[in-house]
């Protein structure tokens, strides 16, 4: 996925405690580690560029940086920065962690006014599904901040114990005092073992395309194309990491975005089976090696009525959507609508590269 | 027609984990809920319609394997049709595992001489992968010697990747019965339908038990020289199976089921349908001149033949 051609101008650091599982989200999401290989990991601090298109880079920042001492410069930690995602283990106590998060916010927001903040409440998977509601780490993380920015979680309904309106205040009250009120943090709660930790990138991705401007443009697009096509929901995913850079207006539910996320899986997995060279030893190789361009096309369908639609628009980038059998019918005109989409797409994307004149 | 199948090993190595993942749909984190086997367990399963596995899963502890050994030694080890042992590839106490294997191996012997003995090393994903293949190789090894000549079939499996079904789909492809017959009429499939390869899976499991590949797998380049030949994956089948299954999970998921699905790219297209009532065929075809309509037309057309083949065989 490095490409030595061109070096992104901006980068999203990947920051927290010791062993919080950056690392782990970093090679699950961006190098495809299984979840449970990622244990063989080793704490390393490393930048990866991601796909040309994003123009971005990731930093996996090593734990604990100690943002008080002299020898690190915030301005130099947090240069070209335009997004932190702070990930903070749900399993662990979490005090020190609210520590440093408060720490990281305030030095990086003095550094860039614009900055974006993430924070991933990792590690859920440890956590079953009752006492993900119960849990208290959750609660309380989420409710800290939630007069920063509403979660629409079902898990944050009701009861607030005393500890939860403690530290709800607390890193509210500290965010004030600093005069950090403006600064928004987005909170996710996270785990490698299915597609939440996905799902948030693509939320923090999101963020960073909108701010740019481009992301409205590709759902008006998506808007278009589901309107006229009969689609029910339509994804436009990255499918390399899984990560879906836009989708249209309608509300995302969970159990879809992980139905398309699975689909790349089935698709681009028969195709390493069948379609490329199995004398490549590397998976990555070979899935570079896959041609996406030339339009790869599936077809699944579902005893429920229901048929996922994909189709590939560049190397790395597929149309993944959900619409009823009965809309499927006419697919010389989906199929049509989507050369109209792809068309659109690749012109936006054209646009984007000439004015920050990179190679797409 | 019931085939009797035991599922040795001692306790822990994930006897009761890989029947939960190949025959009730757990995904593989899911089996951190099971607890230990007590006593015997046995299970039916339907397979391929008319064929019933008798699964008997055998707790592992001490305990019980002495009792296995000294007291229901005829009844456990009568009519066994496959024994399946299975070793903890990270076992701490080796030694003892192949002492109760060597036991196992007696009692088969004296009761059911015809009997199948298959050896999985489990747990491999906890080896790094650089280091699997030399562990294995030593296991396989220890494990050969012990067996005395006895025809001993040793795999390498994971319940994190394609090993497991790769294991049980050769055992379960020894169980079926006229496998050879249903062989040449998938090449006649095959043929008919100037597929590169065609495979037939089991709707349950989605264990591959048949196959036909006719010939190499060609693949024309794009700038029009000469087609080369594609060496296929070995473990392709498998590989297969463990995508499917692990997709018809996260349908059912979403209260939905799999049922059909085509993938077209510019090197192959695969198509996987429903075929009889207890199977689901995949079907890959290079040739990209071949429309996907043409291709379910034949699947259609089939249908009807290969339900009466599993029909016939009850």
């Amino acid at each position: 996925m490095t490409t030595t051609i061109h070096k992104p101008t901006r980068r999203i650091v990947l920051m927290g405690c010791r062993k919080s599982g950056k690392t782990g989200i970093y090679s699950n999401v961006f190098r495809n580690v299984t979840a449970p290989d990622v244990l063989f990991n080793n704490p390393i601090s490393t930048e990866l560029s991601l796909n040309s298109f994003l123009d971005l880079s990731l930093w996996d920042y090593p734990g604990t940086p100690d943002l008080y001492s002299d020898t690190t410069d915030p301005a130099v930690l947090f240069a070209n920065c335009i997004c932190v995602v702070f990930v903070i283990d749900s399993k662990d106590d979490y005090y020190p962690a609210l520590k440093q998060l408060f720490a990281t916010v305030s030095s990086a927001y003095r550094v860039n006014k614009n900055m974006l903040f993430e924070v991933f409440v990792h590690k859920m998977d440890g956590l079953s599904d009752d006492h993900k509601i119960g849990s208290e780490i959750a609660f309380s993380i989420i409710l800290s901040v939630a007069c920063l920015k509403p979660i629409p979680a079902p898990n944050i309904s009701n009861a607030q114990t005393e500890t939860q309106r403690d530290i709800h205040t607390r890193i509210h009250d500290e965010l004030m005092d600093a005069g950090l009120q403006d600064v928004h943090l987005g909170f996710h709660l996270t785990s490698i073992y299915d597609h939440s930790v996905c799902e948030a990138f693509s939320k923090v991705v999101q963020r960073v395309l909108g701010d740019e401007g481009i992301l409205p443009t590709l759902e008006n697009l998506l808007n278009i194309l589901c309107s006229n096509s009969g689609i029910e929901k339509a994804f436009l995913f990255d499918t390399v990491t899984k990560i879906y850079i836009a989708t249209d207006s309608s509300p995302v539910d969970v159990q879809s975005y992980e139905l398309c996320s699975d689909m790349i899986d089935v698709v681009t997995d028969t195709g390493l089976v069948y379609g490329v060279d199995s004398r490549k030893e590397d998976a990555l190789d070979k899935k570079e090696s896959m041609n996406l361009e030339d339009g790869i096309k599936s077809v699944i369908r579902l005893n429920n009525g229901m048929v996922l639609y994909m189709r590939g628009i560049n190397r790395t980038l597929a149309l993944v959507s959900l619409l009823r059998e009965e809309n499927f019918e006419k697919h010389g005109l989906i199929d049509f609508n989507f050369s109209v989409f792809h068309e659109a797409v690749s012109e936006v994307f054209k646009i984007r590269s000439v004015n920050k004149n990179i190679r797409l | 027609m019931k085939k009797k199948v035991l599922l040795m090993g001692k306790s822990g190595s994930g006897k009761t984990s890989m029947r939960s993942i190949i025959f009730a749909n757990y995904v593989a984190a899911d089996t951190r809920r099971l607890g230990a086997t007590i006593d015997i367990e046995h299970s039916h399963v339907r397979f391929l319609g008319n064929l019933v596995l008798n699964l008997w899963d055998c707790g592992g502890q001490d305990v019980f394997m002495e009792t296995y050994f000294r007291n229901q030694k005829d009844q456990i080890f009568r009519n066994v049709e496959v024994l399946i042992y299975i070793f903890d590839i990270e076992s701490r106490d080796l030694d003892k595992d192949l002492q109760y294997y060597q036991n196992s191996l007696e009692a088969i012997r004296t009761n059911s001489k015809d009997a199948q003995i298959c050896c999985l090393i489990h747990k491999m994903d906890l080896i790094p992968i650089t280091k699997r293949e030399e562990a294995f190789r030593a296991l396989q090894e220890r494990v050969m010697n012990l067996s005395g000549g006895m025809n001993v079939k040793c795999y390498g499996t994971s319940i994190w990747d394609e090993t497991l079904y790769r294991a049980w789909s050769a055992i379960v492809n020894s169980l079926i019965p006229n496998a050879k017959y249903l062989e040449n009429e998938l090449d006649k499939f095959c043929r008919v339908c100037d597929a590169d390869e065609i495979i037939l899976f089991e709707r349950i499991t989605f264990l591959a038990i048949c196959h036909s590949t006719p010939g190499e797998f060609q693949q024309t380049p794009e700038d029009g020289s000469t087609a080369k030949a594609l060496l296929p994956d070995t473990s392709r089948f498998e590989k297969v199976s463990n995508i499917i299954k692990l997709f018809k999970l996260s349908c059912a998921k979403g209260q939905a089921q799999f049922k059909s699905m085509e993938v077209r790219s510019p090197g192959f297209a695969a198509y996987i349908d429903v075929l009889t009532s207890n199977t689901y065929v995949m079907i890959i075809v290079s040739d990209t001149n071949i429309q996907s309509a043409a291709v379910t037309l034949n699947v259609n057309a089939a249908r009807k033949h290969f339900q009466k083949i599993e029909d016939t065989r009850s």
